[in-house]
């Protein structure tokens, strides 16, 4: 297999001529800011799912928001043929 | 034998990796696809893999460390701090990829050219061993030629 090393050295330098391109380049710049934000929002975004999943995991198993996806459709989807019934 | 699993692997369908104080990610300006198996557009989302082909490949005599030349060609990028795992440590990169005739790809960072790969048919990956700095990097992986397939990122720190 092949093999590239890239040294800390030609880190440093990528990383100076990176900010003296952005400084130079104003679509570059804008460019890097919106991928700025992209990763904030990936980040947030995985904030939340963890979040939510942890909410999840600390809901007790009689509390109806801790029944799978599926046996809360079944009961709204019997709620629906109920009331269809009803009227 | 024991495996050492990935730090992280980063894919066309799964991009992003989080770890505390931590994240790498990859991004992707302008692959192709066509009409027909392995290179419509279905198969490859379900194969979770960007095909490159030859006639939208970039010209390997021109310098992509310029975002103004960078930006008008087919490439992929990758950007990572991953300096809370210490910066004594090396990030094992490893680039998988699946031919379909033959395939070149230049390796850049801003500051120029790090080697030109050509991608064979007999290999399905190359290794980048990169020394962790203490602030986040970006390298770009160029499309230079030929019809190939990219499959993902693995990145082992060790």
């Amino acid at each position: 297999m092949p093999i590239i090393r890239i040294t800390k050295a030609q880190i440093d330098k990528a990383n100076k001529a990176r900010e003296a391109a952005l400084l130079k380049d104003p679509e570059f710049r804008a460019f890097d800011e919106r991928q700025q934000l992209r990763r904030q929002a990936a980040l947030n975004q995985k904030a939340q799912i963890e979040e939510a999943n942890k909410a999840r995991m600390s809901t007790p198993p009689n509390d109806p928001r801790s029944r799978p996806c599926d046996e809360r459709k079944r009961q709204r989807e019997t709620v629906a043929t109920d009331m269809e019934q009803d009227s | 034998m024991s495996c050492l699993d990935a730090t992280f692997t980063l894919t066309p369908r799964s991009p992003f990796y989080a770890g505390v104080n931590q994240w790498s990610l990859l991004w992707c300006f302008g692959a192709d696809f066509y009409a027909s198996y392995p290179t419509d557009f279905s198969s490859l989302y379900s194969a979770d893999r960007l095909y490159f082909d030859t006639y939208t490949a970039g010209d390997p005599n021109i310098d992509y460390a310029q975002w103004i030349n960078r930006r008008r060609v087919p490439f992929l990028g990758f950007n990572a701090d991953l300096s809370a795992l210490g910066t004594a440590k090396q990030l094992a990169l490893i680039f998988g990829f699946e031919v379909a005739y033959s395939g070149r790809v230049l390796v850049y960072t801003d500051a120029g050219l790090i080697s030109d790969q050509t991608l064979t048919a007999t290999d399905s990956q190359f290794l980048l061993e990169i020394e962790l700095p203490s602030q986040s990097f970006t390298v770009y992986f160029i499309h230079a030629g030929g019809n190939w397939f990219f499959k993902g990122l693995s990145g082992y720190v060790v």
